[in-house]
């Protein structure tokens, strides 16, 4: 199956992002900062003089040359962690805009490349009344392929498929880390989900699809209004005051999501009239904040 | 207001199904949205700042402009009536009537005057129908009688954006005939008073026997259809000159004769006791016509000439140099080369050259009509004949020769004539004299041989009772003093605001936010 974005575009888009993600993400869960130590890892951290137990591998030749000694690198204590990508596959997400639900799966597609090239293991899970789609923790380009392979074969349905980032709770492991992509239209913006989600997982990262047209009705004078998800009815008025009133509530809406992700941790950035997965994506990792 | 085609109000049906169209029908569009939750908080907060619009405010708009189209295509016509009158006033001698709530004249302005107030009339005219070409003012009623006569206009004469209205007391059938001739929108009828005695002539007669004395005739009529008494007093002022009691009976017409003696004052001639009508109780005739003319004659005049108007007892005779210093009505001049005086002259000028000759002539037509006698064909002696010279020279006295006397000017006159009254036999002196003064007639305008002094008023001026009866009043046309304003451009215009504004409000309304 062709690849929701193509090869190249994946690794340059990993050159960039993994760097990010080894600056912005991949520190101890919480909210509290941990200092970094010597252990297993990819990053350099100091030279030291070599001691018995250490391994030979990381033995420095050259500098041991230069000092007439044997000096021995030490690496950041690094560890691979679990990352559950909660994609919404609600009726909602399809009528954010056109291709919409392509570019939510492009987005998704590319971070599980990126993190499943830096060893993490990687699970989906696409919800929306409750799971439609699970694609169980692994690693590699396999799991790269599964996860493409449904993405494309799962596509949120155009009516009566609520949002319930709560069904994915029972899925993820303790002490791993989740990153939801959804447009957060419910009652409580899914604060009660994410708020669960983060006293199981080590971090949460949410990306919100925030269409600036979505507010808008393209049409003038008396109409019904009916929920896509729950096909609630409401007569309004179409005019240019509604659409004024329903794209402030929707801002409104926003600036809690994000009030609410700064006082539990989760991190929330807005996906907000940029149609490029790229730059919302890294858009979202520069905006986090960066391991201590 | 009125409307050219009312079909088009059906138009009018189309405000409810603009209504319906913005309202109920509009809900039967459906729009899925991704959420309603921003419509419901926009809802909210709508309704806590100002109630919640149940119509789409376009629907207004757009039925004002079909309302408005469907007007102008009714095309209505908004009529305003601008009422203006002409009132002709009966102004004869009968509306001076006394009546118990005063002069009819003076009622009949009052009720004109409440008519035109309680008609709303913005402009009244009043003219009289004696001479139309008085008017007269609302609180101004005239307090005498016009001309004998009433003179009312034609209908095409009478204009046509005003109505028409008539005052009157209804005693003159003329009136009554005009009336029914023309439109008019209201006849106000005044006067109840029915009896009436009247003066309706007097004259005097000069008696060429008895220079001194007049007789004075007096006419009285009793308009009214019951008998009536009254006393006639002949005035020669200030002396009364007779008086009689007259029992007249109904529509009776009596003549009376009073000898009084010549004098310089008026003969008046008074009924008593006054009656409604008192300003025919009243009659005065000038003596002046009666009186004799004062004549100077020319010295070089033959002598026949001065003994013929010396006898004539309406002319008192003086020389021509005293009338030089004292005013004369006219002059005798009998030398040919002296030029005509200023004033009316008598120019007796025979040719001595041309033969004397005994010609048979005749009055012209025009000279028979202002003489006092008539007289055939009369045997004239003449010298040579006159020329008539300007356009004004009015020919005479003609022979089978020529003109023997023609008249010059406009008034006053200068008469030339050939006649020579030089030598006369004996037995034609009498018609020689007769001859003289009827070219002294000629001259002066006035009778100098059967002098008669007259005035008259018409009988009919004194009817004061209701003769006539006068038309319905017509009832005012429609079209009657209306200025008509078409709506329907105004209208037209008002729709393309209204679509303008439509257009502008849905483009605003449309572009992005």
């Amino acid at each position: 199956m062709k690849s929701l974005v193509p090869y190249g575009e994946l690794r340059a888009f990993a050159r960039v992002a993994t760097r990010l993600l080894s600056e912005h993400l991949l520190r101890e869960g919480g909210a509290r900062s941990v200092r970094s130590r010597a252990g297993a890892g990819l990053e350099f951290l100091e030279h030291r003089h070599y001691q018995p137990g250490d391994e030979l591998r990381h033995i420095d030749w050259r500098q041991s040359a230069r000092q007439q000694q044997t000096i021995v690198r030490r690496y950041q204590l690094e560890s691979s962690i679990d990352w559950y990508l909660c994609l919404d596959a609600s009726s909602s997400m399809s009528l954010t805009r056109a291709d919409g639900s392509q570019l939510a799966a492009q987005c998704v597609a590319a971070l599980a490349y990126v993190l499943l090239e830096m060893g993490h293991r990687v699970a989906l899970l696409q919800f929306a009344q409750q799971i439609v789609a699970v694609c169980p923790p692994g690693r590699g380009l396999k799991q790269y392929l599964h996860l493409n392979q449904q993405l494309q074969r799962h596509w949120p349905r155009a009516r009566a498929a609520g949002s319930q980032l709560g069904s994915c709770l029972v899925r993820v492991r303790a002490g791993s880390a989740a990153f939801v992509v959804s447009d957060f239209l419910t009652d409580d913006n899914m604060q009660r989900d994410l708020a669960a989600l983060r006293s199981v997982c080590r971090q949460v990262h949410a990306l919100q699809l925030a269409d600036p047209q979505r507010g808008r009705l393209h049409t003038h004078g008396h109409v019904t209004l009916r929920d896509c998800e729950t096909g609630e009815r409401q007569d309004a008025l179409a005019e240019s005051a509604l659409n004024h009133a329903a794209a402030a509530s929707l801002v409104r809406r926003q600036n809690v999501l994000r009030d609410f992700g700064r006082s539990s941790g989760v991190h929330v950035s807005c996906w907000q009239g940029v149609n490029d997965w790229r730059g919302a994506l890294l858009g979202h990792l520069k905006s986090a904040p960066r391991r201590a | 207001m009125t409307l050219a085609h009312p079909l088009w109000l059906t138009g009018l049906l189309a405000v409810p199904l603009i209504w319906w169209l913005h309202r109920a029908a509009g809900h039967g569009r459906t729009l899925w949205v991704a959420s309603l939750l921003p419509y419901r908080d926009a809802a909210q907060t709508a309704s806590a700042h100002a109630p919640a619009r149940l119509t789409d405010p376009a629907w207004r708009r757009r039925a004002l402009a079909a309302t408005a189209l469907t007007l102008a295509l009714a095309e209505p016509s908004l009529q305003q009536r601008s009422r203006m009158a002409t009132a002709w006033i009966d102004d004869s001698l009968s509306m001076q009537t006394r009546e118990a709530a005063g002069s009819r004249i003076a009622q009949g302005f009052a009720q004109l005057r409440a008519l035109s107030e309680r008609e709303h009339i913005e402009s009244l005219e009043i003219r009289s129908l004696s001479n139309p070409a008085i008017s007269y003012a609302l609180d101004a009623p005239p307090t005498s009688a016009g001309a004998d006569a009433l003179h009312p206009p034609p209908r095409s004469a009478l204009r046509t954006d005003r109505e028409q209205w008539l005052v009157t007391d209804g005693t003159k059938p003329q009136l009554a005939r005009w009336a029914t001739a023309v439109p008019l929108q209201h006849v106000i009828v005044v006067g109840a008073e029915t009896r009436n005695v009247a003066l309706t002539a007097i004259s005097a007669r000069a008696s060429l026997r008895a220079p001194a004395q007049v007789r004075v005739d007096v006419q009285v009529l009793n308009a009214a259809a019951v008998p009536a008494a009254r006393t006639l007093t002949v005035w020669s002022a200030p002396q009364r000159q007779g008086q009689t009691v007259l029992r007249l009976a109904a529509n009776e017409t009596r003549r009376l004769s009073f000898d009084v003696p010549l004098a310089p004052a008026n003969w008046r001639a008074q009924l008593t006791p006054p009656d409604a009508l008192s300003a025919d109780d009243r009659i005065v005739l000038p003596s002046a016509a009666l009186r004799p003319a004062r004549v100077g004659v020319d010295a070089r005049c033959p002598r026949i000439v001065t003994l013929a108007l010396r006898a004539a007892p309406m002319l008192q005779v003086v020389s021509a140099d005293l009338s030089a210093r004292e005013p004369t009505a006219a002059s005798v001049v009998c030398h040919r080369s002296e030029r005509s005086t200023a004033g009316p002259a008598l120019l007796l000028r025979p040719d001595a050259a041309e033969p004397l000759q005994r010609v048979a002539a005749l009055w012209s037509t025009a000279a028979r009509e202002q003489l006092s006698t008539s007289l055939a064909a009369q045997q004239f002696s003449a010298r040579g004949v006159v020329a008539l010279g300007d356009a004004d020279a009015l020919l005479l006295l003609q022979s089978p020769a020529g003109a023997l006397a023609v008249r010059h000017g406009r008034g006053p006159y200068q008469l030339v004539t050939t006649l020579d009254f030089s030598a006369v036999a004996p037995t034609q002196q009498a018609s020689v004299a007769v001859q003289l003064l009827q070219l002294l007639e000629l001259t002066l305008g006035r009778s100098l041989l059967a002098p008669v002094a007259q005035v008259s008023r018409a009988p009919q001026e004194s009817q004061i009772a209701r003769r006539a009866p006068l038309p319905a009043p017509t009832r005012l046309r429609d079209a009657f003093g209306v200025r008509t304003r078409d709506l329907a451009p105004w209208l037209l215009g008002l729709t393309a605001l209204l679509l303008l504004w439509d257009l502008q409000a849905t483009y605003r309304e449309r572009l992005p936010t």
